[in-house]
This record gives C-alpha cells, structure tokens and sequence, in this order.
C-alpha cells in the first residue's frame, strides 16, 4: 500500500508526500481494512477520498523562504504555463532534480510551451489582466446578446491565440485590431449577414475582421468580452472604468476616494439627462476632485459610446452625445486625441504600457505581486522581454529564467501574529 | 470563563471529520463530551455586538433620551442598563478606503482594513471569544451572526471577524435559515454505525494532515498558514455543531414560518424595496432566535446587524414613532438620504434604534432569569457600534455598551472626545480581556467612566 500511497499523493499533491504524510495515509489504510474489514479497493477508495480533503491537494503551498525545490517550480511552471498541475513528465523532471538547473528548467519551458496545453496559460492570463474571464454567460440587458457569453468570451480568446500566434508584443493585445467574428457577435459589428442561420443560431464560418478601418470599433478595446468586465453592475461608469484602465495600463492604484467627501452632493447638479462624460469635465475643474479624477476619468472617454454590451450608442436617452475625444497627462507629455483609433495608438507607443504589461505577467506568473525589492530583476525581465520582441513567449522565457521566478518565495506578513497586538 | 476545560483532540477531531465529508448524524453521538453542560450557578461568558448600518447624524445624538422626538429615544427604557457614547471618532489621519468601506471595517475591530474585503484585526466578539475560550467555544455553535439586509453577502455584512479579519461567521437574514442554522438537525441521518466510523477514520486522517501543517511544518508561514488554520477551524466550527446536543427545554422551539424576506436576487447599489413593517417583522423573529440561541447556551458569541454600512434597503411605507411620522418612499437609505436631509434620517435613525431597543428588550425578559438572577442582558457583554454618521466623516458615530455582569458602568450618556478604540480597548479590558485591540496611534486612554468601580 505504502507505493500506491505515495504514487496517488505525488500525483494529487503535485510532489511526494512527506513522511507524516506517508504515514498517516497508510495507517488510515490500515485502520479500514483491519478494524473495519474494507477490501484493498473500498479501503485504497477511502484513502483516495482523505487525499482529495487534504491541504496538499486543495492548496498550492509554497514555502515561506530559500530557493523553491523541484516540485515547487514545476508547480509554479504547469500553473503559469498550463493553468493545470504538473504532468507526469514534469514531475519526473522535478524528482529527478532537472528543474534546478537552468538549463533543465529552460528544457522544461519549451515543452511546456510546445504543448497544446500551452494556450491555456495566455488565455488564463489575459482573462485576469484584461478581465476577459468576467463575461457573464447570458448578457442581460441585451436581447440579441442574450445567451451569447460563451461566444463572446470565445471571440476574445481567440484574439489572445491570435496574439500568441503572431508573436506580437503581448501589450498589443490591447489594442489589437483582429477581432474573431463568430454568430454570438457578429451582430455588433454589423456581420450577421455572414452567418446565414441568423445571429440567435450558430452557423457559418467564423473569422478574423480588422478594425483598423472601422469608424466606430477598435479591436480590443472595444470588443464586449472587454466591455463587461471593465463595466460595473450599475453600468458604463467612467470612473470605474478609468480605474480599472489605469491598473491595467499602467499598473497604477489610485486608491479609494478621501473619507470626507460628499460625492452625492455633487451628483445632484446634474440632470438626469446629463451624460457621465459631462459629469467628469465638471469634476475635472472642482477641488479637491479633479486631482484624482484627471489621472483616470480620461482614459474612459474613448469607450462611453459604448455600453458593457459592447454595443455602440452616439447618444444617451436624452439625445444628449457621447464624445470621445480627451486628453491624458502622462508624465511630462500630454497625450490627445480624438477617436479610439487614435487613443489605441498613443498606448501602442507608451513604453509605461509595456513596463506594466511585463509587472503584470510576472505577478501572473509568481502568484503575487512583485517586491519593490525586486525591482532590479523586473527591469531585467523587461528587458530581455523586449529584446525579444514582448511577445507572450518572450516574457515567458524572460520570467522563468529569471531568479524571481526560480527564487520565488511566498512573502510572510504574518497577519495573525500582529492583528492583536499593534 | 468556567468552561476552559480542554476538549480532547479526539473528541473534536471525531465531529470535525463527519462535517467535511457530510458524516451522517448519529443521535447516540450527541450526548458526547464535546460539549459542556454549564456547572450550576456558573455564568458563562458571552459577547454579543449589535450594529445598524449609516449611523445617526451628531445633531441628532445630541438630543438626547429624553426628547421623543430623537432617536435615540427608544432607548429611554433600558437607560439603566446602557452606557452610550456619542460623537466618538473613527477617523485616522491616512484613512484611504471610501468611507463607508472604511467605516464598516474600522467598527468593531478599531484596525485600519487591509483592504476592501479584509478588516485589520478581529472583531471585539471574537477578541473577548479567544480570551475567554482559547481552546474553543464549548456550545453548539461558535458564532452566531444574524441581521436584516437585503443584498447578496458582500464585505459589508460579516461583523464578526476573525483574526486574520476575515469573515467569523456569515450572517443570516432569513428568519427560517437562520432557525435552521441554530437548531436543524445535519443531513445525513440515518447512514449505518460503520459508515459513521469508517468516515470518521478518513476525517482523523485528513485533520492530522491539516494539524501537520499548520503546527509542524515551520516551512509554511505567513497568509498560508493563516488560512490552513481558518480551514481547520471552520471544519471545527462544524463539528461542534453536529454534536453538540440542544437541550431538551429548548428543543421544542417552533420554527418561524413567516417572515421571509421578499427577494431573491442581488439589489446591488439601486437597493431592494421592502416595507418598513416588514423590516421590523424579520429582525424581530430574527431577535428572537439568536436570543433563544443565546439561553440556551446553543452559543455566546456573535452579532446582530440592522442594516448593513452602507445601507441602501428601499423603505416603504409610514413609520410612526410618538406623535411623529415618516412616509419613506422608497428611495434609498443611502444614496438618496444620508447626508444631509435629516428629515429623513431622523426616521432611519428612529427605525434603526427602535430594532437594538427591541433587541435589548429580548435579552432583558425576566421571565429568564440567569445564575446570577438577573437577565440575560446583565449577564453578556453588549457593544453597539455604528457607522460614518454625519456627511460620510468618521466623526461622531454613535457606539453603546450594555451587560457585563457587572464589569461596565452602565446607565451614563458619555459625550467626550474619544476614538473608537478607546472605547474598545476599554470594553475588553473592563471583561478583563489584556489584548490590545486596534490601532495603538489611534488610542487616546481608556475611558474611566465606561468601567465599574
């Protein structure tokens, strides 16, 4: 019993069971065969289930300090790059211990990479950077739209596949301008007559349609898998949206608004039919609220003719006009512009938007966001990332080959010792 | 105090396995030694938090009991047997999270949040729980929470918190749910005696995995240790559930058919509508029930919510206290009248009194008198605790204590410049509990006046 245990716990813990591990499980096994009479398969069936409820399999532990050992890099390496656990090549990689050199690591990589599992690592990470993974499966509000979820989610992860593909740099992804038309969109890009059964039943052929020539759309940023998980539930705020651009853009947190500030007082100037843009210019002039709201409100304006549908609207109900034209303060130079088109290429040339695309990645990667301490070897990930190009592999091969990523430790606040006793 | 007996680790590892792997109940089992009958004469400890969502603006604190036109009029008849404090501050000079955010995560705990989800610190519940039962609370359940609210579980309901400050406990709001909760009876009855072992032997199993890593392996610290210790507790939280038997007198306690609370979906910023007679009705069977639980030492811990931080109910429907009355029209509590229109917070204010007052009055029913011969209100420790009350500042929130058994001077209206941890500090220190909770640069000196002779 004793080889089985360990074979099933390696498999299910993603390395060997320690020694109290090892032996509680087989006196568990013990125990059901001996004082209960079970057979070697109820019992081995029991021992399975205790494994499947034990901390080993339902957590990823790392350790609190020192260099990670073989099963914690492969774990760390299937996660980030397979979004699943080690598989069995892995982990006889791990015990044999392959993975703590640089080279064997390297091996490992590009097998991972090769494998068709790979196209789950982008996808998982742009679904947490860009929040791709929030779109809801039925899309209320929106008739046409409403059991399409899955297809939309899909549209964007084939445009994620597309940038992998490509090798595009990965903070192109935001701006790019191939969009996957299936049946569950075409409706919005004006394409449903592609797909002969109509939009509210899957037929035809998808495909990739460029935005770069559309007067409306661009790409990314305007694709409704995008749209939903910038949008808050109470609909298309800009400030919540220009929160979540400047986080994602350019890994920046504005924090919450001071505590003595009456934002209801303000909203009551405005009429019901007054847009949020007009909202925000006014809040634009106003101390002490234009200080904050001029870092992020602007980044919204190109997306408010657009609603957490992705469908697009010149005005709001009381005719009043979307505009998107805006104008951003980043550092000493003032970006402009006047359609999403052009906000798409100022991003494109922000090397800040690619600083943060590399953070973001390598926080993917770790499980947690990088120390200030170790800025020095983000700078170096970065770096060697664009050397290559910043294409998703490239940052995958510069993050791995890193010590961040092979040194990685879990940080030790140790909240529970201090929550009493500050 | 007089229940510090350790449990063995065998006792409790036993339930502990039968929840996680749905166990079916055993009723031989539940005479089992996990729980403790209280010795005769004995009181046992208890901490009990009551807390109402957005406050009561300063202005209206200072009208005192007296007036029937303040709110805090209701309170006139347990005026013997409260303490309240007005105008307390919960401000900090760095205080970052929107106010209500930080409101609801500052009250209770006196920690500045971790964030938006985690409060810093404990609740004073919990505090005074792990001072008094640092190897476990022997009742039924650990932590009761309960409360009138209308959204899905969000941040802003749990007011139990650990000490990670993470949720203690997720609340209750349907009277039903929450009769269930104290008194139901687990799934799974009727499995054989040998399942029940062969079970109990895989939960053994499981929690010595669990213990190896939390109490062994030096090698996993920090957040990961934290919440390998919040699992286990929770599985041990259960357990006691499972077996701990409820005593006969109580066992025959009716099950609440009505109210329900009308809604079954997320109200989200826009509020659920509901009428304020309905309101009433709901935390008033849900009063009854956690109190019950608290007799019948089913638990002695926990709180006890009217309205969450940042309450955004839509009350209908008109409210009448004395010779006054308020039409609430369906707007929300929040967006729509706090701040600054009085008119209407006063009502709120009123409402919201009126339930703690009804919640006071439950714990004070002489019909149940305690060892002690007085109530069940002399006999626990009550804190209430509001929120941001005036224009979203976090000066000026209204906090109350009550019970004790004796340990707190009771019957003051206490109006100093004192920050909530003062008055926290002061709280636990007073039931003898030497932990010092919340932030130390925001603690300006215990409160003489709060503490018995």
């Amino acid at each position: 019993m004793g080889e089985l245990v360990t074979r099933a716990a390696t498999r299910l813990y993603r390395r060997p069971p320690d020694a109290e591990e090892h032996a509680e499980l087989t006196s568990l096994f013990s125990r059901l065969t001996t004082d209960e009479s079970l057979g070697f398969e109820d019992a081995s069936r029991y021992v399975l289930e205790s494994m499947l409820q034990s901390p080993g399999f339902l957590y990823r532990i790392e350790r609190r300090a020192g260099a990670s050992d073989g099963f914690e890099l492969a774990s760390r390496l299937s996660y980030f790059l397979h979004g699943s656990a080690p598989d069995d090549e892995l982990l006889r990689a791990a015990a044999e211990g392959e993975l703590e050199s640089e080279a064997g690591l390297a091996a490992a990589l590009e097998r991972l990479l090769a494998d068709p599992r790979a196209e789950r690592g982008p996808a998982h990470l742009a679904g947490d950077w860009l929040r791709l993974a929030w779109v809801p499966p039925v899309v209320l509000g929106a008739r046409d739209l409403y059991d399409r979820g899955p297809e939309i989610q899909e549209s964007a992860m084939r445009m994620v596949a597309d940038n992998v593909a490509a090798e595009h740099a990965l903070a192109d992804l935001l701006i790019a301008e191939r969009v996957w038309i299936n049946a569950g969109i075409a409706p919005l890009y004006g394409e449903e007559s592609r797909f002969p059964d109509g939009a509210s039943h899957p037929g035809g052929d998808p495909y990739f349609f460029d935005t770069s020539a559309d007067d409306l759309r661009t790409g990314m940023l305007t694709h409704p898998a995008f749209l939903a998980g910038i949008s808050d539930e109470t609909g298309e705020s800009i400030v919540s949206r220009g929160v979540f651009l400047l986080s994602a853009l350019f890994c920046v947190d504005p924090g919450a608004p001071p505590a003595d500030v009456d934002t209801g007082a303000f909203l009551d100037d405005f009429p019901e039919s007054a847009t949020e843009r007009d909202m925000s210019d006014a809040r634009a002039g106003i101390v002490p609220c234009g200080a904050c709201h001029r870092a992020f409100d602007p980044l919204a304006y190109p997306l408010e003719p657009f609603d957490r549908q992705g469908r697009h609207r010149a005005a709001n109900a009381f005719g009043n006009p979307y505009r998107t034209e805006g104008s951003y303060a980043l550092g000493a130079a003032l970006l402009e512009w006047s359609t999403p088109h052009e906000f798409a290429a100022l991003v494109r040339e922000s090397s800040q938007v690619r600083e943060c695309v590399t953070r973001r990645a390598v926080q993917f990667a770790l499980g947690r966001r990088p120390e200030p301490e170790e800025a020095d070897e983000l700078r170096l990930v970065h770096e060697r990332a664009w050397a290559e190009g910043g294409s998703y592999v490239a940052l995958a091969r510069a993050i791995v080959s890193s010590p961040l990523f092979r040194d990685s430790a879990t940080t030790d606040p140790s909240p529970a010792e201090g929550a009493e006793s500050r | 105090m007089k229940y510090q007996k350790v449990l063995s680790r065998r006792t409790l590892l036993r339930g502990a396995g039968t929840v996680a792997i749905g166990l079916p109940f055993l009723s031989a089992m539940s005479s089992s030694s996990v729980l403790a009958d209280p010795a005769p004469g004995e009181i046992p400890e208890r901490c009990v938090t009551l807390f109402f969502g957005l406050g009561v603006p300063k202005t209206l604190q200072r009208e005192g009991l007296d007036d029937d036109r303040s709110p805090l009029a209701p309170l006139r008849p347990h005026r013997d047997k409260i303490s309240i404090l007005t105008d307390v501050g919960m401000s900090a000079p760095d205080a970052l999270l929107a106010p209500h955010l930080w409101g609801g995560l500052m009250s209770l705990t006196g920690a500045r949040p971790r964030n938006t989800e985690l409060a810093g610190g404990p609740s004073i519940d919990q505090v005074v729980k792990r001072h008094a039962y640092p190897s476990g609370v022997p009742t039924r359940l650990d932590t009761l929470a309960a409360g009138f609210f209308l959204d899905r579980l969000g941040w802003e309901h749990y007011r139990s918190r650990d000490a990670f400050g993470a949720p203690a406990a997720a609340p209750l709001n349907q009277p039903v749910a929450l009769f269930e909760h104290v008194f139901g009876t687990p799934p799974g009855a009727g499995a054989d005696a040998r399942e029940q072992r062969i079970r109990r032997s895989v939960l053994d199993g499981t929690l010595a995995q669990y213990r190896h890593y939390v109490q062994d392996r030096g090698d996993v610290g920090g957040e990961n240790r934290v919440r390998l210790e919040q699992h286990l507790d929770q599985i041990r939280q259960l357990e006691r559930r499972v077996y701990g038997a409820i005593p006969a007198s109580c066992a025959a306690t009716p099950a609440p058919a009505q109210p329900e609370l009308p809604y079954d979906v997320d109200g989200a910023l826009h509020g659920h509508e509901v009428t304020v007679a309905t309101a009433q009705e709901v935390f008033a069977t849900l009063t009854e029930i956690f109190v019950i639980a608290l007799r019948c030492d089913l638990v002695r811990f926990g709180s006890l919510m009217f309205e969450p931080p940042a309450a955004h109910t839509r009350f209908l429907g008109r409210y009448r206290w004395g010779s006054y009355e308020h039409d609430f029209d369906g707007t929300t509590s929040h967006h729509d009248y706090h701040g600054s229109d009085l008119v209407r917070m006063r009502a709120y204010s009123h409402l919201a009194i009126s339930q703690v007052a009804a919640a006071l009055s439950a714990l004070d029913d002489p019909a149940f008198p305690g060892p002690s011969g007085g109530s069940l209100l002399d006999e626990t420790a009550v804190l209430l605790a509001t929120e941001v009350g005036t224009n979203h500042d976090h000066d000026g929130v209204l906090h109350a204590v009550a019970g004790g058994c004796g340990r707190l001077q009771l019957g003051r209206v206490i109006d100093a410049p004192v920050h909530a941890v003062d008055v926290y500090r002061t709280f636990v220190r007073a039931l003898g509990v030497d932990a010092a909770v919340g932030e130390a640069d925001l603690f300006t000196g215990e409160i003489d006046d709060l503490r018995a002779a």
